[in-house]
């Protein structure tokens, strides 16, 4: 009777230590990142988000790490309220098809009332790339998509109207300074 | 005296085991159960709307996944087919796999990533986040998963094989999972519902990267545990340190899969290169398996033969049938010279012949309290191989030219499928005059026809594939 109370209590040891392990990775890791804030990003130095990929980031800007995806090329900031998201990818397209599609993906989103024509922009380098902005209940922003040999950028900005304001050259300063390295 | 008269005095034979308790009983179980349950809500959570809004892909994603986790089973059970382990327990070490280590490390490579991204730079997490949070999450949570089986079924870790075996299955379990998983982020880049994206994830993540993945990296881990239950012999110190340094391995096999290492291979232009990169880390990371196999194999092998041995009574067990039992390959011998010589009722009979011989093996080396109720199933094998003439079922094999010939030959099926019909009259030839001259037939005789059917499906596959293409 002994041995068959200490094998069920041997047993239950061993479940407690499996479930704590298993809560450790499911329950005490989660709340372990959501301990750490996220990082400051520097403003003085390209920030490598993707492959060849580099972005200026604007002053006083914040990674958000939720958002952020190196493995996906996405690069996710916050400034003063104000969401900027970056996504380098393959695209096999024209720079207007580019556009087109993240007009379509802008318009889908929750909350969007207004999207105005493309306006010609570029990188600091040169790059040609589109732009437009939108307006949705009490925020504001614009995108711009980049297109340099098969490789398509496209930074997204949105925030409430006066942060977008107050901070609008800064980030498009920032976008502006997407920078296309060597090809592989 | 002959084996069945000696059922019940057989020497030396393991102490009973121990009445047991209900499997309700067990706190393993239930806390199974419940992990089951919060895993299964998880994952549908996560995944539950791209299923529903995708159909047609998920089902070509289960489907194929699904065959392709059958030919793994199918595999698994074949290795471990001296000793085969209940099913509901494998059942148990598939759902672990497949949900409750896949869910956990969905929360928790989610997180690591966010840690990484907050304290290390962008281009370091790009390069290195999949191969340090896959492995170091993703493997802890699976050999859990086979600590959960100790703690379920103890008494069915008999040998550092069984451990690989749940290894492997609950590696499974989390790879097909991950599959699936992996076809719906696909199809959802696709933005359609269709199988296109499915079938591109199948051929990558199944056939190009299937052989080296979870189930590999978790068997290796399974043979650790299995050490640390087994050889109480040793110290603690010994049997935790094995089990590490187990999972350590699995964790380095895992991390080179996973890792931007040998990258340099797949700047190669034309794209030989990132295969020759992939089929270099599946090369160390299946070889480095095979050989930990082949050592645990033998084991089980070397363990079982000795208890058959010492019968000393042909009635149980010739030296060349113990021999025979080894491998799936020499069974198949075994299986391939009864048939010649006794044709198919031979064949049959010599199958449950080497069945009865392993599980009488197993019961002295386990259970003496077993050991009479094999017998009947042996002495009735035994009755009806004799009765075809074959008085020793083992695995000597005849090499001819004629079985040469025939398996050379069985590759021109690749170029024309009519070649097919060669290699099926050889072997009618083959056969005929080895049963004449009473002799055994060369086994490349049935290998290559098996081969022709194979390539004459591919070359079948192909060639639709083709006539597709020109329309």
């Amino acid at each position: 009777m002994t041995a068959t109370v200490s094998a069920w209590q041997r047993n239950l040891a061993g479940c407690v230590a499996v479930a704590a392990a298993v809560a450790a990775f499911s329950v005490g890791l989660p709340a372990v990142d959501e301990a750490i804030p996220d990082s400051t990003v520097s403003h003085d130095s390209p920030l490598a988000f993707a492959a060849g990929v580099t972005v200026v980031p604007p002053p006083n800007a914040t990674l958000d790490a939720e958002g952020t995806s190196p493995e996906q090329g996405v690069v996710t900031m916050s400034v003063d309220g104000v969401q900027y998201r970056l996504q380098a990818e393959a695209f096999d397209g024209t720079l207007q098809q580019l556009a087109d599609r993240t007009r379509e993906l802008i318009q889908g989103a929750g909350g969007v009332q207004a999207v105005s024509a493309d306006r010609p922009a570029s990188t600091v380098d040169g790059v040609p790339g589109l732009q437009a902005s939108f307006v949705a209940e009490q925020q504001t922003g614009w995108y711009t998509v980049f297109l340099d040999r098969g490789t398509a950028v496209t930074a997204v900005i949105d925030g409430p109207d006066a942060s977008v304001t107050s901070n609008r050259d800064a980030l498009e300063a920032s976008v502006r300074s997407v920078a296309f390295g060597q090809q592989a | 005296m002959t084996g069945a008269d000696a059922a019940a005095s057989a020497p030396g034979l393991a102490t009973p085991a121990p009445a047991r308790r209900s499997p309700l009983g067990w706190p393993a179980t239930w806390l199974f159960v419940i992990l089951t349950i919060i895993g299964a809500v998880v994952l549908g959570r996560a995944f539950g709307s791209a299923v529903v809004g995708n159909p047609v892909a998920f089902t070509t994603a289960v489907i194929l996944f699904g065959i392709h986790g059958a030919i793994f089973v199918a595999i698994i059970r074949t290795v471990d087919w001296l000793e085969p382990e209940p099913k509901r327990y494998l059942a148990v070490a598939l759902l672990w796999g497949g949900i409750v280590a896949s869910s956990s490390a969905l929360r928790a490579n989610t997180a690591v990533e966010s840690i990484l991204v907050k304290i290390a730079p962008l281009d370091f997490v790009r390069d290195w986040a999949a191969a340090l949070e896959g492995p170091t999450d993703e493997e802890i949570l699976k050999t859990l998963g086979i600590v959960m089986i100790v703690l379920l079924a103890r008494p069915q870790i008999n040998s550092i094989l069984d451990g690989v075996v749940y290894g492997a299955f609950v590696g499974l379990g989390f790879q097909e999972v991950e599959n699936l998983t992996y076809s719906l982020n696909a199809v959802a880049q696709a933005g359609t519902d269709s199988a296109a994206p499915v079938v591109q994830t199948f051929f990558v993540r199944g056939l190009l990267a299937g052989l080296w993945s979870h189930t590999v990296y978790s068997a290796i881990a399974g043979a650790g545990v299995a050490y640390a239950v087994l050889r109480r012999d040793r110290s603690w110190g010994v049997r935790i340190g094995v089990a590490l340094l187990a999972l350590l391995v699995a964790w380095c096999c895992h991390f080179l899969w996973n890792s931007p290492l040998l990258t340099a291979i797949a700047d190669v232009p034309g794209g030989f290169g990132v295969i020759a990169a992939i089929l270099l880390k599946g090369a160390l990371i299946l070889g480095a398996f095979l050989i930990l196999l082949y050592v645990v194999r033998r084991g089980e092998f070397a363990g079982l033969a000795a208890q058959l041995a010492r019968w000393r009574d042909p009635s149980v067990a010739t030296p060349g049938e113990i021999a025979a039992l080894r491998t799936a390959r020499l069974r198949g011998v075994a299986r391939w010279n009864a048939w010649v010589a006794g044709r198919y009722g031979a064949r049959v009979a010599a199958k449950r012949l080497q069945r009865a011989q392993a599980d009488l093996a197993v019961a002295m080396r386990d259970d003496e309290s077993a050991v009479p109720a094999r017998f009947p199933a042996l002495r009735d094998a035994r009755q009806r191989l004799v009765e075809r003439g074959v008085t020793d079922a083992n695995a000597e094999r005849r090499s001819t030219v004629l079985g040469w010939v025939s398996f050379v030959l069985s590759f021109g099926v690749l170029l024309n499928v009519f070649v097919a019909v060669v290699p099926v009259a050889l072997l009618l030839i083959g056969v005929s005059n080895a049963r004449r001259q009473h002799r055994r037939a060369d086994p490349r005789l049935r290998t290559a026809v098996i081969m022709s059917l194979v390539f004459a499906v591919i070359w079948l596959v192909s060639f639709v594939a083709r006539a597709a293409d020109m329309q």
